[in-house]
């Protein structure tokens, strides 16, 4: 090979390195879609999660999965702040579990189609969105996740379904409650959501 | 030839031009010198940073695009409820009974043959709004199921193999293109929530859709109400699992459709 070679070689191989961006959210959302689609198709877990019996092992690819405090301070937006550390402390796992019902209700409701993963795009560096469709015979749903990257992993921090962001909504919620209530109040009323 | 491209003189330009792509590369954010709050993370040792600290910069900075007034809201909160009960008592029960006696694939040619035929409505408001590639994609889409797939019955176009997408828009859309802003939120009874843009622009497109043929009020609120329930029994559950998700239902309605209405982002890319 002559040296022009060698150098359109090193061209193209600094030229396609830079947009490539590792792949990595899109397989790291990919892989924990695949584990909580996997437990919900078990027929067993599905009477179990029926029930409500039995939910432990889709909490732990959850908390794989989520960057809870992330989702939180996002959630809270400004009214962050005015909560005390005990009151934040309270709060992320509270609000993880409402997350968990919402995601589990809409995941089983598609649990039998088909998730595609389209492609992810990068919004920072350690910011990307990955975007997947549901596919099924009669509609498709277009399900974007967003993802952080923090101490080496990549964990989402939205989800937004059909171009509605889960956390924005969830902001406009936590403002209506807050500008009426006192943090302790709100977290009084979470905690009857999720009991 | 070859001393064209690299010789002594460009070597180490060509070099320099080399690191530079690599370090701009988002492989490699610690050389981000502009490095932002999330980027932190990454440079300081895990056990440095706060996670339960206060934040600098709010979510709600973006929002404010999304924020549409609602001086109703007493009145709106009020039709909320009336809506809620309304499908509590009414379209649930039926469009159970109805689910339970019409299989599950004829309720789905039902909302393609349903889809289908409000075919005028987006053709002609994706005119208006000029946007010919939708209205070619919705002709094609129309120009498809109905002829090869019984008269709408099967919604071949979306398949992946044809691909032609379905392009949801309306005379509320077209209105906002020419610069008509929302208005107020107005959440209706029955119809659910909407602004005021958008309710004449529903009013508007009943004109566009051939419903607006058939010449009595009765037959008209039938054949809507038949679509409504076929389109509940296709996802039960859906607006029970909305409501167990929210901590305040109506405040989730209207951001999740004022959300909804914005421009979809996968499709204006």
């Amino acid at each position: 090979m002559n040296k022009k070679g060698i150098f359109f070689l090193l061209l193209a191989y600094t030229l396609f390195n830079a947009p490539a961006y590792g792949g990595e959210p899109m397989e790291s959302v990919r892989t924990h879609v695949e584990k909580v689609l996997t437990i919900l198709r078990d027929p067993a877990l599905k009477a179990e999660l029926a029930k409500g019996v039995e939910q432990k092992k889709i909490q732990r690819v959850y908390q794989e999965m989520f960057d809870e405090v992330e989702l939180s301070k996002r959630a809270l937006g400004r009214h962050w702040n005015t909560l005390s550390r005990e009151e934040r402390k309270e709060f992320v796992p509270l609000f993880r579990r409402l997350l968990e019902q919402a995601y589990l209700d809409k995941l089983l409701a598609y649990s039998n189609e088909k998730v595609l993963f389209d492609k992810e795009i990068s919004l920072s560096p350690t910011i990307a969105e990955v975007r997947t469709r549901i596919v099924s015979s009669s509609q498709t749903v277009f399900v974007f996740y967003r993802v952080i990257q923090k101490k080496g992993s990549w964990k989402v921090y939205d989800i937004i379904v059909e171009n509605i962001s889960l956390i924005q909504n969830y902001r406009s919620q936590f403002n209506e409650i807050l500008v009426k209530n006192s943090p302790s109040q709100m977290l009084k009323i979470l905690k009857n959501k999720v009991k | 030839m070859r001393s064209l491209w690299i010789n002594k003189r460009t070597l180490p330009l060509f070099f320099c031009g080399c690191m530079l792509l690599l370090f701009q590369n988002p492989l490699f954010p610690q050389s981000d010198l502009s490095a932002t709050n999330n980027t932190e993370t990454m440079i300081h040792p895990i056990d440095e940073i706060d996670e339960f600290g206060d934040i600098e910069e709010p979510e709600e900075e973006k929002d404010s695009s999304l924020t549409i007034s609602d001086p109703l809201e007493p009145l709106n909160r009020a039709v909320f409820c009336f809506n809620d009960k309304l499908y509590l008592y009414l379209l649930r029960p039926i469009s159970k009974g109805y689910a339970f006696i019409v299989p599950k694939p004829a309720r789905k040619s039902t909302k393609n043959f349903f889809h289908n035929i409000a075919f005028p409505v987006r053709f002609i408001n994706n005119l208006f709004q000029a946007n010919l590639h939708g209205a070619a994609i919705e002709l094609g889409r129309f120009t498809v199921n109905t002829f090869f797939g019984f008269a709408g019955l099967i919604d071949l176009s979306s398949r992946p193999d044809i691909n032609l997408p379905k392009q949801h828009t309306d005379f509320g859309d077209t209105l906002g293109t020419y610069g008509i802003k929302e208005g107020i939120f107005l959440n209706l009874p029955i119809l659910g929530p909407s602004t005021v843009r958008s309710a004449v622009g529903t009013a508007g497109d009943f004109f566009l859709h051939p419903i607006s043929l058939l010449n009595s009020e009765r037959a008209i609120v039938g054949v809507k109400t038949y679509e409504k329930t076929n389109e509940v029994s296709l996802t039960p559950g859906e607006y029970e699992s909305f409501k167990k998700a929210s901590l305040d239902p109506y405040t989730a309605m209207k951001n999740g459709y004022i959300q909804y209405r914005q421009p979809k982002r996968h499709i204006q890319e």
